[in-house]
């Protein structure tokens, strides 16, 4: 009964890439560019805050406790009672793991789960809900507004694509949803 | 209880999994890092009262100091401890200092993490210390501040038991059209 259900969706997280009309998803590993597009680094912030943090470099690990805050680039933020970072050889933030009372916000859309991880390369978030208990939940209050419940929720930062497991979706009429 | 404590396991479990996964390459024993976190915060506390102890101790501490704490085999520096005040307490082998800036450095002399430090205290034998009020932590791209703050430089660890604030830079690549 744990099949997975790959929803496409017209459910953009990323308020600029929202479009007017539903369209399919890109492979997470394949963004949207035009033929001219060309690679641009540019740096990007993570800050972290809560009640207390330990940071252990030779471990690649620090552990933030009791009102846990992310801020990622100015994509988006995460709440959550305690959340793990992994960081990478070069010491930035690779992967975030949080657990307890996750919420997480992108413009007008809206997560809530019990337990979530993001993974800085792919841009990744993935949302998990409690064994036997709620789902996780993902709410579009924007232009095209849906509501996702699945076991576990995948999205990407730069991308159209969601996939939930034992999902159940309500969206409007402009909400377009396509599923697979 | 014992239901709520299984929960806990499980779902420490799971933290642990989602840690790992896809990360092969970096094995991490979880409940190993969370008996040496233990062990730290106990070395915290006695920092903590050693510093409340050397307050009580103080007599005309010296200004301006600067105090090699631990070196390499090679005879250079590795920790270095500046001060505006600062006194040694040769029986217990501490170090009690104010507006400090405490420097790791690499074996080239570089400086590989920065702590600034309102004020703290530094145990000469095990290399780690207390930090009474604000301190900050740079490291690289990475910096972390707050208050109140034990650190071990040994073991490259920093436990901050308030008002915790981390900023990690990264290079994000993007697709920019022309």
């Amino acid at each position: 009964m744990t099949a997975l259900l790959s929803a496409m969706l017209a459910f953009s997280l990323l308020g600029d890439m929202a479009p007017s009309t539903a369209k399919t998803a890109k492979a997470p590993d394949a963004p949207k560019a035009s033929k001219a597009s060309q690679p641009v680094a540019a740096t990007e912030v993570t800050r972290i805050r809560s009640d207390s943090a330990d940071y252990d470099r030779a471990a690649g690990m620090a552990v933030f406790e009791g009102h846990v805050c992310v801020e990622h680039a100015g994509e988006y933020t995460m709440n959550a009672d305690r959340i793990y970072a992994v960081m990478t050889s070069s010491n930035e933030i690779g992967r975030v793991v949080a657990v307890g009372g996750v919420t997480i916000t992108n413009a007008a859309r809206v997560g809530s789960c019990s337990m979530a991880t993001f993974r800085r390369a792919k841009r990744e978030i993935e949302m998990f809900g409690e064994a036997g208990g709620a789902q996780a939940r993902l709410v579009d209050g924007g232009e095209r507004p849906g509501e996702l419940e699945g076991d576990r929720i995948k999205f990407w930062l730069d991308a159209e694509q969601v996939e939930v497991e034992n999902s159940r979706i309500t969206t409007s009429e402009k909400g377009g949803v396509e599923l697979l | 209880m014992q239901g709520r404590q299984a929960g806990k396991e499980v779902k420490y479990l799971a933290i642990v999994l989602a840690i790992v996964a896809g990360s092969a390459a970096h094995a991490f024993d979880f409940s190993a890092w969370s008996a040496q976190r233990d062990l730290h915060l106990r070395e915290a506390e006695r920092l903590r009262t050693a510093y409340s102890n050397c307050l009580q101790r103080l007599d005309h501490p010296a200004e301006d100091v600067s105090v090699p704490v631990e070196t390499y085999a090679s005879g250079a520096v590795r920790l270095v401890v500046q001060a505006r005040r600062a006194q040694f307490f040769l029986d217990s082998g501490l170090v009690w200092a104010e507006n400090v800036v405490v420097r790791r450095l690499a074996p080239d002399g570089s400086v590989e993490t920065r702590i600034d430090a309102r004020s703290c205290v530094v145990d000469r034998f095990t290399k780690s210390g207390w930090v009474e009020g604000t301190a900050r932590v740079q490291h690289g791209k990475t910096s972390l501040a707050g208050n109140s703050v034990y650190f071990s430089s040994p073991e490259s660890y920093v436990r901050i038991f308030e008002k915790a604030d981390l900023q990690s830079e990264g290079v994000k690549v993007k697709e920019v059209g022309l």
